[in-house]
């Protein structure tokens, strides 16, 4: 829920940020600039020139007509002057290139010929030209007015729309930026907690597994403690009987009894190491040699095996080490010795062909263990997902499908080797036997010379 | 077309009668030395002494050659002693006043030649006002820009 609310909360910004720019924009920074631009135009030099054009040639006329009326000399040339000077202020660089300024120029030097050299004797023909030619000037000088305002506005306009676009460039870049550092870090977030997750789940399920092995090998150390047990009793409650009988013991009695029970406790003691040893959580990488680890995995899973009739068979090359952690290797055969064994009791194998074959071999630089049962195989129809988590086809109280996806993960991620499952033959006294064999590969630890 | 043919006589005309712009006169009034009133020429003026400057136009904003005698000696020679300012008035009702302050501290000039040909009103003559030391960078000039009138129609003494 806080995940959509923070996009939407980005989304909403964006736009609001977006239509605000706008807004001001087209209402308020255009039409303002639109405002300073008349308000310049109006006090703009060639606007107020284009001004004096038409009053002056109105005015040039005005004395004229007066000029004409009272035969007024001064009036007269002041009408010329008018009229000279009226075109005086077209000559300057703003009007460069308007054609009606070229114009306007023509009607005010006709004006001026006509009055120079008509003075007083003008012909009501003439006068009417003169009259005519000075609304022109009028009407021209407006529409040069206008056509300057327009390219001014446009001047502007095209300005600040340049600056615009770079503004809007910059302000989408940032938001952008902004935007994209955001979903960065809600991305990265997203990846660490997906990571946190499936690390929590990690665990899990190497807890599930490892308590399924522990359970599971619990059963059969306690099934293991019956036999030193049984003699340890039996030795000692002979002694007492043979105390109680003969009411001497002999000397050679006491060292008997001692021995067997000392023998038995050591064997105790030793399933109890072996125990502790596997139980605990030590992570670090040593040099192991392959047989030593093999016979870690014999003592605990022997009972088991004996329990359920089945042969361990090894053919292990000696002088083959390995730089790891030998505990999480052993789990990792354990899951394997465990699923052969629920195997060999749910297809009912006859317990004189339950064989279990450990073998291992040094190619180049890696190490191939095989680990082979014969079982009668697995389907071919589920072979591709036993190491899928939770795949099984036991019923639910035997297993919860976590055994041989530990295994997988194990050789794969932790020891950085390969596992591949298939069926396979065994030849044994002439026989052949059809189970599922496990074909683990690890990188071979060499010695430096 | 008629129209088009008179004007082109017309200006064929004008350019073969064209005037001595030497002779335009302007009117000067006010504290003169001799009479309230008088209308003196281009030529007469410039009898005062002449001086040229190449400078900038800054209105055209190129070189340019302006003619003409100093505001200074001009006062001095139509002003009486208590002359205090000289006000110009352009034709089109423009008008700048110049105090003796003014012309007695900087150089002014009462130009009556552009590129060394007298003007008419058409070509902002026939007088105009030029501060020779002009330069775009100051301050000072810049402000002065105002009191460049052209076109000056009459010249008032007070």
């Amino acid at each position: 829920m806080p995940k959509h609310i923070s996009k939407i909360v980005y989304v909403f910004a964006f736009v609001m940020f977006t239509s605000i720019y706008f807004f001001y924009a087209f209402k308020v920074y255009l039409p303002k600039q639109s405002m300073n631009t008349a308000n310049y135009f109006i006090t703009n030099e060639s606007s107020r020139h284009i001004l004096k054009v038409s009053i002056l040639s109105e005015r040039a006329l005005s004395a004229y007509i007066e000029a004409l009326e009272f035969r007024n000399e001064d009036l007269l040339y002041d009408s010329i002057d008018l009229m000279t000077a009226a075109g005086g202020f077209l000559i300057t660089p703003s009007f460069k290139g308007i054609k009606e300024a070229k114009k306007v120029i023509s009607l005010i030097d006709m004006n001026i010929v006509l009055m120079e050299e008509n003075s007083y004797d003008i012909s009501s023909r003439q006068l009417k030209i003169l009259k005519e030619n000075v609304k022109n000037v009028s009407r021209i000088s407006q529409t040069i007015e206008i056509k300057k305002y327009n390219n001014l506005l446009k001047g502007v306009i095209d300005r600040e729309s340049r600056i615009y676009v770079f503004l809007i460039g910059i302000v989408y870049l940032v938001l952008s930026v902004i935007l994209l550092i955001f979903l960065l870090l809600f991305v990265l977030s997203r990846n660490k907690r997906l990571e946190d997750e499936n690390l929590k789940q990690q665990k899990i399920l190497l807890t599930q597994s490892k308590m399924l092995a522990l359970t599971e090998m619990l059963g059969n150390i306690a099934h293991q403690w019956r036999q030193p047990l049984s003699v340890i009793t039996s030795a000692v409650s002979g002694m007492k009987f043979e105390l109680e009988v003969q009411e001497d013991i002999s000397r050679e009695s006491i060292l008997r009894c001692s021995d067997a029970v000392m023998k038995q406790a050591s064997y105790l003691s030793k399933t109890i190491d072996d125990f502790k040893e596997f139980i605990a959580e030590d992570n670090n990488d040593k040099i192991v040699q392959v047989s030593d680890v093999f016979l870690k995995l014999e003592s605990l899973v022997d009972e088991m095996f004996k329990t359920n009739s089945i042969t361990l068979v090894k053919d292990v090359e000696e002088n083959v080490s390995l730089k790891l952690n030998d505990n999480i290797l052993i789990q990792a055969f354990i899951n394997i010795c465990y699923n052969s064994k629920d195997a060999f009791v749910l297809n009912e194998v006859k317990k004189e062909e339950r064989y279990f074959f450990i073998s291992c071999k040094k190619d180049k630089n890696k190490v191939t263990i095989s680990l082979k049962d014969t079982a009668g195989g697995i389907k071919e129809e589920i072979i591709d997902k036993i190491f899928e988590p939770y795949f099984t086809t036991k019923h639910k109280a035997r297993g919860i499908g976590v055994g041989l996806y530990k295994t997988n993960e194990i050789i794969t991620k932790n020891l950085l080797g390969s596992i591949e499952a298939k069926n396979a033959y065994s030849h044994l006294k002439n026989k052949e036997y059809m189970g599922g064999e496990f074909i683990i590969t690890l990188p071979a630890f060499f010695k430096r010379a | 077309m008629l129209k088009k043919l008179l004007v082109f006589l017309l200006l064929t005309t004008a350019l073969f009668a064209a005037k001595d712009l030497s002779l335009k006169k302007v009117k000067f009034f006010g504290e003169l030395k001799e009479q309230s009133s008088l209308r003196v020429s281009i030529k007469d003026i410039e009898k005062l002494g002449y001086h040229d400057f190449v400078m900038e136009d800054p209105h055209l904003l190129k070189g340019a050659k302006f003619g003409g005698v100093f505001l200074k000696d001009f006062a001095a020679y139509y002003g009486k002693a208590s002359l205090s300012s000289i006000v110009f008035t352009a034709i089109d009702g423009y008008e700048i006043t110049i105090s003796k302050e003014e012309w007695q501290n900087d150089i002014i000039l009462l130009a009556t030649k552009y590129n060394d040909e007298y003007t008419s009103y058409k070509t902002k003559g026939p007088l105009r006002i030029v501060y020779p030391k002009y330069n775009s960078n100051s301050k000072k000039y810049s402000k002065n820009l105002i009191n460049w009138i052209w076109m000056i129609k009459t010249i008032e003494f007070k």
